[in-house]
């Protein structure tokens, strides 16, 4: 399996290279702690329908994970990104593995590549260490979708043009081509659970659960498990994705991306079908004053399973609005989701949901290791195959959370 | 010329120069400027040179840092003389790689927290735009001038140089917003002062200098991917 290949690469490149051979190695990361007032409907994590990843109140472990970066020469880096759930079980595996190259500019123009396990930088939401947010502690639907089911187990290209106050240029411009292998179930969670939020990244190797529906139990879907192996590669095939970010100066950037994982919908194996997923990502970044950022990303796409057997589309876009005044953070996000049905075979597997979700986060930071917070959410929406369960397809949830973190 | 018809990109950029003579002929002269663009905002960063046809050699040896603090070049402009060099301590805890690409002096350094990087010598003239591999945001200049007499001014938009002697100098301004495409050392706005006797001068210049303040490039706290 394609990620386990680069397991192995980066192993034995930190084995290779004693600590003392990174001139800059560091680790650093954060250990959460949460005391949740849960909503009781059962977490798809534990094989229900809930759109939430707790529904026990109680202190959990929410977030413990390692940065690990070193420089491996002066122009190529490493940077590796472990961490330990307790969702559905305790376990701890990697979430990004990846080395970057990044040559000395000899013009305006600069080039790097990153190889490795990765995300591609669709957003401006996840943009604190180990891919984890600085405003919410839930992430949007569309980048819980992402931690869930996206990742890159390949190679990405970008060639940057730098604006800069000489050149009277405050526009700065990049494009980036990524092509990858595996990822090929990305989608499957989405056709049955529908969109999510939480902030979990499903490990390298690890397999996200979803509720064991009775149109998965019985022909002609009883190949597929009830849970997704999402880096899997079925096909052979490569995926690709294009991207390109426009920045004026640091007070608007803007980004688009195609994603295509090329995968052959035919393909089937160890309970695991591959789907064509293919998405279109906006995102915007405005930042108006210094304590002031606005951010907004819509995606929209398809996933195609099997002889037309599941043909969903899919749409969710957020707003979010940041506040910072000296030590605290204040945030609030709209999210609107929702899948739908294109004309597949199966009308009793009904695929269709929607819904919105409001998040409002404060974030106090103590000193730099310590920071409490509270958050609140609340998700209303539908899913049409809870009905699978005898339940109402409406699905309105609630969760309050108060947060110690400590980062390292 | 009516200023209220310029379109906003262009700013009209003033100099009061003020000369301050000490005493006689022969003791040095301290010569204040501030520059105010067309809305009366002090310039900051703008390179003053004074340029006379019988250059003295410089009688006090500068320090010149270029350092690294809170992912921040300090000084943003820094003018040095040709055939001076430079040091570039990093006072931050994390790792910073200086390049520059410049026809004028190439050069790479990485530099960790207190980490000892030998100064980098400036032969020839002109500007050089200094970057960050790491932090791509990092910019200063250094601008290599071949005169003795110079300056940048503060956030009060004023420079005080100190002449050895009353006389005619060639006065050139430098500022990272001057439309100046190419980085020769030729495009700068140019007059005459006569530095003499308790005199105050205006001089206007029709220099065209783009809008923006540098506080609009005030660094996010959060890096990328
Ligand atoms: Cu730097």
């Amino acid at each position: 399996m394609i990620s386990r290949h680069h397991f192995c690469v980066i192993v034995s490149l930190m084995l290779t290279y004693s600590p003392s051979a990174f001139s800059d190695a560091k680790i650093s990361g954060i250990v959460q702690l949460s005391a949740i007032g849960a909503d009781s409907e059962e977490s798809f994590i534990d094989g229900g329908t809930g759109r939430l990843l707790y529904n026990d109140d109680g202190i959990h472990l929410s977030q413990m994970f390692f940065v690990f970066s070193g420089d491996i020469t002066d122009t190529l880096s490493t940077q590796i990104v472990g961490n330990h759930t307790q969702t559905p079980e305790s376990r701890t595996g990697l979430t990004q593995a990846f080395l970057r190259y990044k040559p000395i500019p000899t013009s305006n123009y600069h080039w790097e590549a990153k190889a490795g396990s990765f995300y591609p930088a669709l957003s401006f939401e996840n943009v604190d260490i180990g891919w984890t947010s600085p405003f919410a502690y839930t992430n949007s639907a569309i980048n819980t979708w992402i931690g869930e089911e996206i990742r890159i187990n390949g190679l990405e290209l970008s060639l940057s043009r730098k604006g800069n106050r000489r050149n009277n240029i405050p526009h700065s411009f990049s494009a980036l081509l990524g092509v990858y292998k595996g990822n090929d179930p990305a989608g499957t969670v989405l056709a049955w659970r529908g969109f999510a939020l939480h902030d979990k990244q499903t490990q390298l190797n690890e397999n996200l659960p979803f509720a064991n529906y009775p149109s998965i139990q019985t022909p002609p879907l009883e190949q597929q498990n009830d849970y997704v192996d999402v880096f899997r590669e079925e096909d052979d095939r490569y995926g690709f994705y294009v991207g390109g970010h426009w920045n004026y100066k640091r007070k608007s950037k803007l980004r688009y991306y195609y994603y295509d994982n090329q995968a052959d919908p035919l393909r089937v194996s160890s309970g695991q079908y591959a789907w064509h997923t293919k998405f279109h990502s906006v995102s915007w970044l405005y930042r108006p004053i210094k304590n002031w950022r606005f951010i907004s990303q819509y995606l929209t796409g398809t996933t195609l399973m099997g002889p037309n057997a599941v043909y969903l589309g899919y749409e969710s876009y957020y707003v979010l609005a940041s506040y910072k005044q000296k030590k605290h953070r204040l945030t609030t996000r709209i999210d609107r989701f929702g899948t739908f049905n294109k004309n597949d075979i199966l009308p009793e597997d009904d695929n269709r949901s929607q819904g919105t979700a409001l998040t409002l986060t404060w974030r106090y930071a103590i000193d730099k290791s310590w920071q409490i917070g509270a958050e609140w959410t609340k998700i209303e929406s539908t899913q049409n195959s809870r009905e699978q369960f005898g339940k109402d397809k409406a699905l309105n949830q609630e969760q309050f959370m108060l947060i110690l973190q400590l980062r390292y | 010329m009516n200023t209220s018809r310029i379109p906003l990109s262009f700013i009209f950029l003033a100099i009061t120069l003020l000369g301050i003579v000490e005493t006689t002929h022969a003791a040095p002269i301290s010569t204040s400027f501030t520059i105010f663009d067309a809305e009366n905002t002090p310039v900051k960063d703008a390179v003053i040179q004074l340029i006379s046809k019988n250059p003295t050699p410089p009688s006090t040896t500068r320090k010149n840092e270029l350092s690294q603090k809170d992912k921040q070049f300090t000084p943003f402009v820094l003018p040095i003389q040709r055939g001076t060099s430079i040091v570039f301590p990093n006072y931050d805890d994390i790792q910073h790689h200086v390049y520059s690409f410049s026809g004028i002096k190439k050069f790479e350094l990485k530099l960790s927290k207190d980490s000892k990087a030998n100064p980098i010598t400036f032969e020839k003239p002109g500007i050089v735009p200094v970057g960050c591999n790491i932090h791509d945001w990092m910019l200063a200049y250094i601008y290599v001038v071949d005169t003795p007499y110079f300056s940048t001014t503060n956030s009060n938009g004023s420079a005080t140089l100190s002449l050895p002697s009353d006389g005619e100098y060639l006065i050139k301004i430098w500022h990272p917003r001057l439309p100046d495409e190419n980085v020769n050392y030729t495009k700068e706005g140019i007059t005459k002062i006569v530095a003499k006797d308790g005199t105050t001068k205006v001089i206007a210049l029709n220099l065209t200098i783009s809008t923006g303040s540098d506080a609009d490039e005030d660094i996010d706290e959060f890096e990328d991917y």
